[in-house]
This record gives structure tokens, C-alpha cells and sequence, in this order.
């Protein structure tokens, strides 16, 4: 089962069927919000678990992975679809290894585990359980954790955000906005510095101020200025990497760059389904662009003839960022890895 | 058995099998030792491949991949030694997982060379120094799948071990220079990675590496570009040095150069590189966590 | 799909341009599955439509229907994307030879069932179709007539993609977005006067103005626009109906209204290769987002983004010394050697490039091998062609299995299979108009240096006209130029009604028809009118030739009287006076006697009559010296006084 090489059989024709509605429906933009995308990724997944012909663990992880490989090369820039994947070939992984009386407490393919359970690794599985009941019991397990992960960060907001605090934060993130909301009567005083998408902005400021939050708008060029005078700034990200790197959106990191320049902590809100094994080499995710129109309209004649740079996402290294609050609690950059490491089995890092 | 036999063993896979590192060889012999010299006790086998470990690490070949690799196999193959109740099946057990133990490292590297294909970019320059099997692999690698890049050698004295690396390089039809060891701070501003071998990992997270490493570390940090170590996990020792000086000598240095005693003076062969920079990529090539916690 | 079938936005695909814009390239294969960017016309098509919110399409495919079948059925072996949500059906006619034809079988079929979504093959958009298509139901609501909604781009004037197309003019209502008044140009149109009827100012409160309009070639169609099409014989095109509808706009009972694409969404049509190469760039710059490259193959990207809006598949070569500056894509299995420089332009897959070949602005199809040192600028060229050793390209465009020997240097031809090589120099003449159309702005100086590149625009034009015989017709006619077609068909219609003696309405609208056919301005259509009655064949035999022209004047008063209105038309029937006389030797030397039965049956009135004559001395005119018109003039004067002192 190694990652890199080995053909996986075809998936069947209705599976095929719905990862491809599912793609439309993310390409589209009728599926939008990290979490939606999570729980769908999960939903399709189960599907496919269910219908799957055969149910033994090799059967069931290909299946799962052939879907995997569907839907990253389909969609590279959607990191959590592909943590979801990971995510569930870690339960069938688990649920295969109990079945074979290994322990799965410590997983990975460790020297000490290489050695010992040798002749049972070359051995073929025991493949006449079925293991799709368990394994839905692993997809009930991480729907409920998907759902429960935003009050999960949310709940943490009173120890992180203190009355009178000057918090600053980037673009509009409906997870920052219920973080900032959660801070219940520790009411901070918050700098929305505008992302790239105005009106969103501009949005979130509205909703926040009408709960009672002193909320100021200011324009991306204010930052450097303002950033002495802030004593936090709390972001949301597109996906954490491993080694403690966060992906953002575009713009952030000259707001994290400002904020190390003046010591300012930044806090990332990072749920675990955002957790991606990836590492900062991949050039597709730093290079991705997003549509031109974001930076400037069609409208003008200009359009035909230049190139438009739009990047879709920041790269912010490690040691811009002071703390993850994920659903488990606070844990440092250099703390990445292990997180990373008790969520997926090392050889799904590669789908 | 004697010392002479084993060194003579070990020097011959070296000698033969070109491609393979020290270590790897190191437990091969441990191998060939176990399946030639036949005893009658658990106590004697331990005894025997002490031995065995102790006469290569006087072999004049860098000492840090023989030490951490034997250290391994001693570990693994000897795990058996209390749950089976014959001596005989007991060999058995070990020479099985020994032989498993050597295939999964032979493998390593090629894995290596593929899980870095990524990070070598289209257009890239690269920076690496002295010769390393893995690095070359890993070029290799992405030479087959059809990636440009521009490789930059050093030389890497005193053995100008660099030479060579550039040589192959070339011949596989990747575009190398050779650059003096003092012109890496130079070249340094033109390269977009560094990507270098190591010789042992210690717990500390830094690297033992040719002479010039640490030099080149902080000269790619001072510049912010990313270093990228590729080893493999055998090279992961149980030395934890605090500085330079705390590396044990039999590691800077070839057993030649202690024999003479003349090490006060002579420049020692291996460096630390300290762990200041990027030692999260360590991890990131290490197939097998064992060694972690 | 969910059992309503009411609810389904319908869209009927024209799967043809009925024009040979894209000739050669377009004969043989149908448009739709002419790659832009590496992926067929349909694909982009279908993928917006699925994305837009469309449930069921017609493509109404006349030539080569098979290869479109074929198409879709591997499409849906694939398992394209679109294939799981959207209802296909091919329909076709091999006799349908106008837009016009497939709308009136369309409607024969009866398999449109309420409002719906009408665009053709070329166009590329990422719009919201549904969205649009309610947006015209609201008008129908308030307004019962409302046929169509057209939907365009506003971009800047000076954009290329108006630039290289024909450019509309219109004004329309400011508050209720209905079209009043639609004006097409041809690319490089000198005419600088637009002329808007004062009852459209007057009857709205806000007239807006657009020249900037991007035609996107989308309509949204409700379902009295197919019946529409069966009931006047003359809509051959869209830009038929739309002039028909708003000339006859109260006999029709119908309107049109336009609507303005907002911010993101993009919408353009292929029209035409200049039309293409942007397109094609447009779609590497993602302006289309989120349709891409990876459209029509499962999104299953195997592309890698090299910065610079370069593209490359990952089994492609690249040597190490090649450099692709800008906007390269090349596809699978493409080999490109050592020094070769690639700049704004798409390769196909299997394709080999040679050393120090530089390529810029083209477009390189499937399995195409070009040999060392060639130079190939703004050229299409087509699967399997071979370019040899040195060869220099300019604005060529080839056809599929053609080759290219050593050292040959082409500038603005058309190379197809038949005539490999040596011939094609007399073919560049007769064809060399739609190679140079094909010349990139962006690509620098060469492009003023060839010749007609400006006046041969008209050509497509006369594409509209679409049956052979008008085509072979044109052949023979010294300029081919769809206004001396117009000419003579309307002196054709004339001739007949003056022998038939038919009712002058009739030939109104015959006339009419014919000008929407050709696309001829109105201050044209006057002075052609009054051209043709002078030139009835019926004068030249005629003995007395004065007496024929009264008893003519006398019988078309009617036609005259309805193009001769305002002053500008006077003087337009007034300069076709003098063309004619300098042109028709049986009027020759009778201009003031021609003037004079003009004047006494009140089409000229005198201020015109004297304003045009001194135009005719300032300019130097031959007639202007003529006895006749000298005679005339004075006894005009003379009239002119005495009716004054007589005041």
C-alpha cells in the first residue's frame, strides 16, 4: 500500500457519478465555506464506503484513495477535501489493524513495527469482516467533530481575548467573527483590515458592530502604521501545513510580517479538518491564482494585453505565527507535526 | 573471529558494490558475520558483533553512518532475543528481520528521491555540497521526470569529494558548476534551495556532515533560503553534542588521523551542523519515526 | 429532471457560424470542435451552461452533425461532468443554410417549450444563465411583447475584442433597458454621424447611448421568437430579427431589450481568428473563471502553472535552453527543443518544435512537426501539418496535413492540403484577406505594411448573405461589395414591379429586406434607391429617355417619398443624381431635367436643391458645368424671386 506507486481499480460508475457532482458543486461555488466543503467531502465518502462492492480494507482504502486522487487533481487549491480523505483512510487504517490485533495506538510505519509484525504485513488481510459498520461509527465520530469544531475554538475565546484588548484581524472570516462574538462580555475593540474581497469586509464589520463590538475598518496600506498599537492579531487561514506554515488569504502576509516586526502575537484559528500534510515546497498552491477580476476589471482595454497577478493565497512561515488554537487547544508551530501525525497514518500524506 | 576478517569483509562490500553507503555496508557485515560464524549462545552472538562494530569503526571510513546504522540493526534483530526458546530459532529470527531490516534501508533511498521530487522546481537553482548519494538520487529523480534545473557543486575539501558529484551530475545531463568551498557565500544570493546529504542526524535535530556544512547552513539562513537535508532514517545516531567540540572525535575524524594522534592539528572530516535552521525538514525524509521519542 | 419539466431552463446551441470566418480550419470539422486553448468550442459551451443553471440544450448542428454526435457520445463515455446533470439533444439539418433556417425548424420540431436561452457555439462565458433568463421573464411581465433580451459585455471602446469585431451601436430606453435604436459596423467604419429618430428621445425619459458593447452572441428568447422567425421569411441571422423587430415593432407587436453583464462575468464570442487568439489568452489569463483549460476533460488538471501565465502538461518536454516567455500552453507529449522561444501561444499535443524556432501569437494543433530555425508569427496551424527547415511564417493560416517545404517565407496566406506548396502563390491573392485578418495587434510594426489589411475587412461581411448563389454571383461582379448587391437586387426588384406594375409597398419591404440582408446604412439605402430607379433597364432602351423617367418618377412616387424625407436624404437622392449621370451615358447631359421632374413631383424641396448645388461647384463637379443644370438653376433663381416679390 505505498503511496506512490500501485494502480487502484477504477471506482464504479455511480461513485464516479457523484465525486463529479460533488466537484461541480465546489467549482461552481454552490458548495462555499470550509466547513461545508469538510462535511461534504465526508458525506461522499461514506457514500462511496457504503455502496463500496467488496468491503475489505484494501478494497475500501483504494476506493477511498482512487476518490482522493479525483478530487485533488480536480480541485489542487481545496486542501481540506483532501484532509478529509486522509482523514477516513486513517479510520479504515485503524479499523483494519484492530481487526488484526495490532496495536493502534502508535501508528506509522515504524522500524519497530516493520520488524515485528513483519510476517503478518506480507501475510494477506483477513478480508471476510465487514468492516463498514466501524468504520461508520469513525465517519459519525468525525461529522460530530467537524460540527462541533467551530464552538470547540469558539469556547477557547474568553482565554484568549481580554476586555479593552486592541485585536486585529484580516479580511472576513465567519470563524473569527463567531471567535470575536464568543468573547462574550470580554468585549475587544477590534481593527478589521480589509481583505481583498471589500464588500465581505465591510460585511463582517457591519454584523460585528451590530453585536456590540467596536469595530473599525481600515484600509491594507494602514497596517504597518496601526500595528504598534495592537495587541493581537487573531487571523483565520485557508489550510495549516505541516512544520507550523500557514496558507492565507492573500494579503496576510504582510499583515503577520508587520505584526513579528512589532512583536504582535498572532493567533490562527486553524480547526483540525484545516491540518494539511503538505509541505512549503508546492509550488501550485504558492503560484495558484485566482481570477483576474479581483484585481482588476474587464471593463478596461488594458485587459487583453496585460497579465494580471492575482495570487489566491499567502504563504505565512512559521515563525510569524505565535499560536494555533485548534479544537484541542492551543499548540505552537513546532507542535504541528505531531498533531499531523496522530490525524493521518504517514502513508496517506502522498493520496 | 577475527578483527582482520570482519575489516576485510567490509572494506570488500565497499570496494564492490559502489553504490552503497557506509552504513548500509556496516550492516551487511553484521550480516555475513551472523550466518558465518557460527555460536552456540545468545551472549556469544552480542559479544561477536560488538566486535565486528568495533573493528569497522577502525576501517578509516567515516565512522558516524557505521556507528548509528550497527546500533540500529544491534536494536532490532536483537529484540528477539528473550521470547524464542531455541538459540537456533533465535538466529533464525534474527538473520530473517536482519535480512528485512537491510531490504527496507536499500529502499530508502529511492523512496528519499521521491518524496524530494517536489521540492525540486522547475527552473530552480540548487546548491549542494560534497557528494551525496541521496542528493544525486533525488536529482535524478527529477532529471526522469523531465524537470530544469541548475545544479551548483562544491568542491568540498580536503578530499574534493564535490568533483565527483559534478562529474555525475553532468554526465546524467544536468547543468552543473563547480564552485570553490569559499564562494558559497557568494553563489549563495543566486540559488533558490540548498539541498545537501548528512552523515548522521543527532538527537539534537542537527546533522554531522562533511567539513563546510555548518559554514554553508548559516550562510543559506543569513539569506533565508531553505536547506533541505534528504537522509536516510539509519543515520539518525543517539549523540545529543551541545557544540562542535562535543562531537566524539571518532566521528570528526578518520581512524587514520587518531591513530597518528595527530588531530590537534589536522581539519576533522565532519562538521555538525547545528540545529537552528530547518530542522523540521529533517523529519520530513525520516521514513521510520522510531528515533523521535 | 426533478419531474417539472417546466422548470428546466431550455438552450438551443447554433452549432454553426454560417460564415467562413474561420476558414480553412472550419470546413471540414464543425466550429464546435475547433479547440481554443486545447479544449473544443462545445466543451466550453456545455460546461458554462451546466454551470449556469441549464438543464436541457438543443445543438442544431448542420455541418458534419456525425463528428458533433460522435462528440458527445464520447463525451458521455468520459463521463464529462456535464453529462450527469444536462439534457442533450443533437438535432440537425443539413439544408438549413442561414440562422434564420434553424430557428424556423426549431420551431417546426416544437421542442422549445417557453422561454429560452439561444447562443452559438462561439461563445465563452461564465454567466449565470438562469439568473438571466429570469431577469428577461420579469420584463415579459411588464412588458407582454418582449422578445428577446440581449446580453452584452461592456468593455472599454478601444478594446481589441471591438475592435475586431463588427461594433454595435445602441440606444435603448435608460429605464426599462428597451432597445430603440441597433446599428451594426463593420471594423474600421469611417462613419462618424449617427442619426436617432426624435421620437425616441421624445417618447423616453432617458435615452442611453452605447458603442462599447461587447457582442456576446447570447440571447434570451421568449417563446414568440421562433414563430417569429417562421413568419418572416426574411430573418436570415439575429441581426435580421433584431432590425425587423424594431422597424416593424407595432405590426410585429414584439421589443427587445438588452441587458449589461456585471463585474465578473465574462462573456465573448469567436468570431473570427483575431477574435480567437484573445479568447484563447483571455482564458489562460482565467478571465472565465471558473471555466479553464481543464474544462471538458473531468477537471482532471494535469497542468502545471509555470508562473507567467505559461502551461504546460506535465508529459511534455521542455529542453533546458528553450524559453517560453508568456501565455504558453502546450499539451501532452509535445517536444520542445533546444533555443526555441515561445511567447502568447497554444500548442497541441504529439507537437515537435525544432531548435531555434521562435514562435509568437499562434496557434499549433495536434501532431505538428516544425523543423529547425523556423519563424512562425500570428499563424494558425492545423494537426499533422510539417513545417520544414527555415521556413518564415507571417499571419499563415494551414490546414490539416499540409506541408511547408525548406526556406519558404509566407506572409497573409491560406495553405490548405490540396494545394501543398509551389501553388499557393496564386492563391494568396484570393484569399490572403482572411490571413491578414488574422494579424495580432499586440504583435508590433509589421502589420501596416500589408496591403488591404484595413479594406478587406469587408469580406466577412458578405458572409451573411450565405446562399451560393449570391456568392458565386458576387464572383463575377467587378467589386465584390455587398452594397452592389444590394444595387442590383434592388434595381432587380424594381425593374419587375415597374413591369408588373406591383403595389410600391410591396417594393418598400422587398427593399427593406434586402438592406438588413447586407447590413446597408440608411443614407446608403437612399442614395442605392434612387441610383436603381435611374438605372431601370427599362431607360437604357427607351428612345425618349426624359419621358421614361417622368412616367418612372411617376410610379414609384411612393417608393421615393419613403426613403426622401429629411434634408440629409435629399441631398443623398441628389448626390445619386449626379452619380448617375456621370455614370449612365443614356442620362448623360440631362441632370437639370432630371432635378426638374424630381422638384415639380416634391421629393427635392428648393434650400437642398441649392445648398447641393453649390457643393457640386466648390467641388468641381463635371455637371456642374452641364447646360441642363445651369439652365435649371437659373430658372430656379428666377422662380425663387419672382415667388418672393410676388410675397
Amino acid at each position: 500500500m505505498s503511496p506512490l506507486e500501485g494502480n487502484l481499480q477504477d471506482l464504479d460508475e455511480k461513485s464516479i457519478e457523484n465525486i463529479v457532482k460533488f466537484v461541480s458543486d465546489i467549482r461552481t461555488g454552490k458548495l462555499q465555506g470550509s466547513n461545508k466543503i469538510a462535511v461534504a467531502t465526508v458525506t461522499l465518502l461514506e457514500q462511496i464506503i457504503t455502496d463500496a462492492s467488496n468491503t475489505s480494507a484494501l478494497f475500501l482504502v483504494n476506493a477511498v484513495r482512487a476518490t482522493g486522487r479525483r478530487i485533488t487533481k480536480a480541485l489542487p487549491h481545496e486542501l481540506i477535501a483532501a484532509n478529509m480523505v486522509r482523514r477516513v483512510l486513517r479510520a479504515i487504517r485503524d479499523e483494519q489493524r484492530a481487526l488484526a490485533n495490532q496495536s493502534s495506538e502508535y501508528s506509522g510505519d515504524s522500524l519497530q513495527r516493520l520488524v515485528l509484525a513483519a510476517p503478518s504485513r506480507r501475510a494477506t488481510l483477513p478480508s471476510h469482516h465487514d468492516l463498514r459498520e466501524p468504520i461508520r461509527d469513525h465517519i459519525a465520530e468525525l461529522l460530530g467533530e467537524l460540527e462541533a469544531s467551530t464552538s470547540a475554538i469558539c469556547g477557547q475565546a474568553k482565554e484568549h481575548i481580554h476586555t479593552d484588548e486592541l485585536i486585529l484581524t484580516y479580511g472576513s472570516s465567519n470563524l473569527v467573527e463567531k471567535f470575536l462574538k464568543a468573547s462574550g462580555t470580554n468585549k475587544p475593540k477590534l481593527l478589521l483590515v480589509e481583505g481583498p474581497q471589500h464588500s465581505e469586509s465591510a460585511a463582517m464589520a457591519t454584523r460585528l458592530s451590530s453585536q456590540g463590538v467596536s469595530v473599525t475598518l481600515v484600509n491594507g496600506a494602514a497596517v504597518g502604521a496601526l500595528m504598534p498599537r495592537v495587541n493581537k492579531v487573531v487571523i483565520g487561514v485557508r489550510s495549516t501545513l505541516a512544520g507550523g506554515a500557514v496558507l492565507g488569504e492573500a494579503g496576510l502576509l504582510a499583515v503577520t510580517t508587520a505584526a513579528r516586526h512589532y512583536s504582535v502575537p498572532v493567533v490562527v484559528l486553524s480547526p483540525l479538518y484545516k491540518l494539511s500534510p503538505l509541505h512549503s515546497c508546492d509550488h501550485t498552491h504558492f503560484n495558484a491564482l485566482a481570477p483576474p477580476y479581483t484585481a482588476m476589471p474587464y471593463m478596461s482595454g488594458e485587459s487583453a494585453l496585460t497579465q494580471v497577478y492575482a495570487p489566491m493565497c499567502d504563504f505565512v512561515p512559521p515563525d510569524h505565527v505565535t499560536l494555533f488554537i485548534t479544537n484541542l487547544g492551543g499548540s505552537s508551530p513546532s507542535y504541528i507535526y505531531r498533531l499531523l501525525s496522530e490525524l493521518y497514518d504517514p502513508n496517506d500524506y502522498q493520496i | 573471529m577475527k578483527k582482520e576478517e570482519v575489516q576485510e569483509i567490509f572494506l570488500k562490500i565497499l570496494r564492490e558494490e559502489e553504490d552503497v553507503s557506509v552504513g548500509v555496508a556496516a550492516i551487511k557485515t553484521l550480516l555475513t558475520v551472523i550466518e558465518n560464524y557460527k555460536v552456540a549462545t545468545v551472549r556469544e552472538l552480542d559479544l561477536n558483533l560488538q566486535l565486528a562494530v568495533d573493528a569497522m569503526r577502525h576501517c578509516d571510513q567515516p565512522v558516524t553512518a557505521i556507528s548509528s546504522g550497527c546500533e540500529l540493526f544491534m536494536r532490532f534483530i536483537t529484540f528477539a532475543k528473550l521470547d524464542v526458546k531455541s538459540f537456533e530459532e533465535c538466529e533464525q529470527i534474527m538473520l530473517q528481520r536482519g535480512r528485512i531490516f537491510l531490504d527496507t534501508l536499500l529502499e530508502a533511498r529511492g523512496k528519499v528521491a521521491k518524496q524530494s521530487l517536489p521540492f525540486i522546481s522547475d527552473g530552480c537553482k540548487i546548491l549542494t555540497h560534497s557528494r551525496s548519494r541521496v542528493v544525486l538520487a533525488a536529482m535524478l529523480e527529477a532529471v526522469k521526470a523531465n524537470k530544469r534545473f541548475q545544479v551548483f557543486v562544491t568542491y568540498s575539501s580536503p578530499d574534493n569529494s564535490g568533483k565527483r558529484m559534478h562529474k555525475e551530475l553532468v554526465a546524467a545531463g544536468i547543468e552543473a558548476t563547480l564552485i570553490l568551498d569559499s564562494a558559497v557565500g557568494y553563489i549563495m544570493e543566486q540559488v533558490d534551495i540548498v539541498m545537501i546529504g548528512a552523515e548522521g542526524i543527532t538527537e539534537s535535530g542537527g546533522i554531522i556532515n562533511k567539513i563546510g556544512t555548518y559554514c554553508l547552513a548559516m550562510s543559506a539562513s543569513e539569506l533565508k533560503r531553505p536547506v533541505y537535508v534528504l537522509t536516510e532514517s539509519f543515520k539518525f545516531s543517539r549523540i545529543y553534542p551541545l557544540n562542535q567540540q562535543d562531537i566524539p572525535i571518532e566521528f570528526k575524524y578518520l581512524s587514520s588521523v587518531i591513530a597518528s594522534g595527530g588531530f590537534g592539528e589536522a581539519t576533522p572530516f565532519s562538521g555538525l551542523y547545528t540545529p537552528c535552521i530547518h530542522y523540521s525538514t529533517l523529519y520530513r525524509f525520516g521514513h521510520f519515526d522510531t528515533f523521535r521519542r | 429532471m426533478e419531474g417539472e419539466k417546466e422548470n428546466v431552463v431550455q438552450a438551443v446551441v447554433i452549432m454553426d457560424l454560417f460564415n467562413n470566418n474561420l476558414n480553412p480550419i472550419c470546413t471540414e470539422n464543425p466550429v464546435g470542435l475547433l479547440p481554443v486553448a486545447g479544449v473544443p468550442l462545445i466543451d466550453y459551451v456545455l460546461e458554462s451552461l451546466v454551470a449556469g443553471g441549464v438543464g436541457e440544450v438543443i445543438l442544431f448542428s448542420c455541418q458534419e452533425p456525425t463528428k458533433v454526435r460522435e462528440h458527445i457520445k464520447k463525451c458521455k463515455q468520459d463521463m464529462v461532468p456535464w453529462t450527469f446533470s444536462l439534457d442533450v439533444q443533437i438535432l440537425s439539418s443539413e439544408t438549413c443554410e442561414t440562422m434564420g433556417d434553424v430557428m424556423r425548424e426549431i420551431d417546426a420540431a416544437g421542442l422549445v417549450r417557453g422561454y429560452f436561452i439561444l447562443l452559438g457555439v462561439n461563445t465563452i462565458t461564465n454567466v449565470n444563465f438562469a439568473a438571466l433568463l429570469d431577469q428577461h421573464k420579469q420584463i415579459c411581465k411588464k412588458d407582454k411583447g418582449a422578445a428577446m433580451t440581449l446580453v452584452y459585455k461592456e468593455v472599454a471602446w478601444d478594446h481589441p475584442l471591438i475592435s475586431n469585431n463588427k461594433s454595435v451601436f445602441l440606444a435603448a430606453d435608460g429605464n426599462t433597458k428597451k432597445i430603440l435604436l441597433y446599428n451594426t459596423y463593420k471594423p474600421k467604419c469611417k462613419d462618424t454621424t449617427v442619426s436617432l429618430p426624435l421620437e425616441s428621445v421624445l417618447h423616453h425619459s432617458e435615452v442611453k447611448l452605447h458603442h462599447n458593447l461587447l457582442d456576446t452572441n447570447i440571447a434570451l428568447c421568449s417563446p414568440s421568437v421562433p414563430p417569429l422567425f417562421s413568419d418572416n421569411f426574411d430573418f436570415q441571422n439575429r441581426n435580421d430579427f433584431i432590425h425587423g423587430i424594431l422597424i416593424n415593432e407595432d405590426i410585429l407587436a414584439s421589443s427587445l431589450y438588452y441587458t449589461k453583464l456585471k463585474g465578473n462575468q465574462y462573456a465573448s464570442a469567436v468570431t473570427n481568428w483575431k477574435t480567437y487568439h484573445i479568447i484563447s489568452l483571455d482564458i489562460l489569463h482565467r478571465w472565465v473563471h471558473p471555466l479553464s483549460i481543464e474544462s471538458g476533460s473531468f477537471y482532471q488538471n494535469s497542468y502545471t502553472f509555470m508562473g507567467k501565465h505559461n502551461y504546460i502538461k506535465t508529459s511534455s518536454v521542455l529542453s533546458r535552453s528553450c524559453t517560453l516567455q508568456e501565455d504558453v500552453l502546450i499539451g501532452s507529449n509535445t517536444q520542445i527543443s533546444d533555443m526555441a522561444s515561445l511567447t502568447k501561444t497554444i500548442i497541441g499535443n504529439n507537437s515537435h518544435i525544432g531548435k531555434n524556432v521562435i514562435i509568437q501569437g499562434s496557434h499549433i494543433m495536434n501532431n505538428v512537426v516544425i523543423k529547425d530555425n523556423c519563424k512562425i508569427t500570428n499563424s494558425f496551424i492545423d494537426c499533422d501539418c510539417i513545417i520544414d527547415e527555415n521556413s518564415i511564417l507571417d499571419g499563415v493560416i494551414i490546414g490539416s496535413g499540409a506541408k511547408v517545404n525548406e526556406d519558404t517565407k509566407l506572409k497573409g496566406n491560406i495553405i490548405e492540403k490540396q494545394q501543398v506548396n509551389r501553388t499557393e502563390k496564386g492563391l494568396s491573392k484570393s484569399t490572403s484577406e482572411s490571413g491578414t485578418e488574422w494579424e495580432n495587434e499586440s504583435s508590433g510594426d509589421g502589420d501596416e505594411e500589408f496591403i488591404g489589411f484595413e479594406k478587406q475587412w469587408t469580406d466577412s461581411e458578405s458572409c451573411y448573405s450565405s446562399d451560393s448563389s449570391a456568392e458565386s454571383s458576387l464572383a463575377d461582379s467587378p467589386v465584390p461589395d455587398d452594397t452592389n448587391i444590394f444595387l442590383q437586387e434592388v434595381i432587380d426588384s424594381l425593374a419587375r414591379g415597374y413591369e408588373e406594375k406591383l403595389k410600391c409597398d410591396y417594393l418598400i419591404l422587398e427593399i427593406n429586406s434586402s438592406r438588413y440582408a447586407y447590413n446597408i446604412q440608411l443614407h446608403e439605402v437612399n442614395f442605392y434607391v434612387v441610383r436603381a430607379i435611374l438605372s431601370l433597364p427599362t431607360l437604357v432602351d427607351s428612345k425618349n429617355v426624359l419621358v421614361t423617367v417622368r412616367d418612372v418618377f411617376k410610379f414609384f412616387h411612393p417608393v421615393l417619398v419613403n426613403y426622401i424625407k429629411t434634408k440629409s436624404s435629399i441631398l443623398d437622392c441628389l448626390r445619386a443624381v449626379e452619380d448617375s449621370c456621370l455614370k449612365n451615358d443614356w442620362l448623360n447631359g440631362k441632370a437639370g431635367q432630371i432635378i426638374h421632374l424630381l422638384y415639380n413631383a416634391d421629393v427635392v424641396d428648393e434650400d437642398s436643391l441649392l445648398a447641393w448645388y453649390e457643393d457640386l461647384k466648390t467641388d468641381e463637379s463635371e455637371i456642374a458645368q452641364q447646360k441642363s443644370l445651369v439652365n435649371f438653376f437659373e430658372w430656379l433663381n428666377e422662380a425663387s424671386e419672382e415667388s418672393e416679390e410676388s410675397e
